[in-house]
């Protein structure tokens, strides 16, 4: 368990136990000029991250580029993640990470902006103007041939709305389920809303790990979870309520 | 206005606190330094020789702006909010500079 504080990061960073990501959400087309920019600003300064470099680094504490490594991360599973995003992160060379709710996929276009609304999602008006909000299952399958993607729940819910076992089947277990049906692959990494950190609930930290997750990306941290194997080195922290979010 | 140790202005990490939290996110990312944190095991393997120069400096900075931005008894240790408001004028303001 890693109670996040001041005192932990700094500890951390002294250790070099630590990575630049810069999040993003909407990115539409109209904006796509200074997008660009920011991006080739980064991908000239840094490295990427595969999700091959982060079990390294893991597993081994070198990181094994010559620059810095940096993950840029494209929350929700907005259109515009996967046709604006992402082809600029291909003529790049970076490899971007998309934390997704599932069910905003899934649910029909008609309704997506209502979904979106209803879920903490924030729009743009030229998601408004598009042909659908949210990203197929169809573009997130080429997305997860050529860069990372793992659930965000399924409905963008953070874990202090998720208080049953039918809670943790359908926004922990279930989005896992139907990503890696469609991707082929096992989904490595999970985020809440609020991008809330393992070490604060045991019923939600035990569902992460008996779901397969292998990393949590929260708000300060990106965490390495324990494996059904090998359970976690102290008992988590009792819940919490959210923290001032990103996500 | 005072200068602290690292250089930093008390004002001036106001200012950057305000300047990082006007940003539209439709336009522009938001950069974070994140901690990589093992929970499988206590002892996390040995970082290279560049990373702890520079994981080094991040941690000045951040107990820096820690001290200005957050400080007690205004903010109680472990305040989740506190570290994040440090992190974000970090991050803000020293993503791509290297010591």
């Amino acid at each position: 368990m890693s109670a996040p504080t001041v005192a932990s990061h700094a500890k951390a960073f002294r250790a070099g136990r630590y990575l630049r990501v810069v999040n993003y959400h909407s990115t539409p087309q109209a904006n796509l000029p200074i997008l660009e920019r920011e991006l080739a600003a980064y991908a000239e300064a840094f490295a990427p991250v595969s999700l091959d470099d982060l079990d390294a680094l893991f597993d081994t504490g070198e990181w094994h580029k010559d620059k810095p490594g940096f993950l840029p991360v494209f929350y929700e599973g907005y259109r515009n993640s996967a046709v604006v995003a992402a082809p600029l992160c291909d003529r790049l060379g970076l490899t971007a990470w998309f934390p997704v709710a599932t069910q905003f996929l899934s649910t029909s276009v008609a309704h997506q902006e209502a979904f979106a609304r209803a879920h903490w999602i924030y729009l743009v008006d030229e998601d408004l103007r598009g042909e659908r909000i949210a990203m197929t299952w169809e573009e997130l399958k080429q997305l997860s041939e050529r860069h990372v993607v793992f659930p965000h729940t399924a409905s963008h819910e953070g874990f202090d709305t998720i208080l049953d076992d039918d809670d943790i089947r359908r926004e922990v277990v279930q989005p896992k389920v139907e990503m890696d049906a469609v991707t082929g692959q096992s989904a490595p990494a999970f985020a809440w809303l609020h991008g809330s950190a393992y070490g604060r609930s045991a019923l939600h930290d035990e569902a992460l790990v008996a779901a397969g997750y292998t990393y949590l990306f929260s708000n300060t941290m990106i965490q390495r979870l324990p494996t059904l194997e090998a359970p976690s080195r102290q008992p988590p922290r009792s819940s919490e309520a959210g923290v001032p979010s990103h996500h | 206005m005072f200068v602290t140790g690292d250089g930093v202005e008390a004002s001036t990490a106001s200012d950057l606190l305000r300047s990082c939290h006007d940003r539209r996110l439709d336009t522009e990312g938001i950069p974070m330094v994140v901690a990589l944190v093992d929970e499988r095991r206590a002892a996390a393997a040995a970082a290279s020789e560049p990373a702890l120069r520079e994981g080094e400096h991040l941690a000045d900075l951040l107990d820096t702006y820690a001290r200005l931005l957050v400080p007690e008894p205004d903010f109680r240790p472990g305040d989740e909010g506190s570290l994040i408001t440090a992190l974000q004028v970090l991050s803000y303001a020293h993503f791509d500079q290297m010591p």
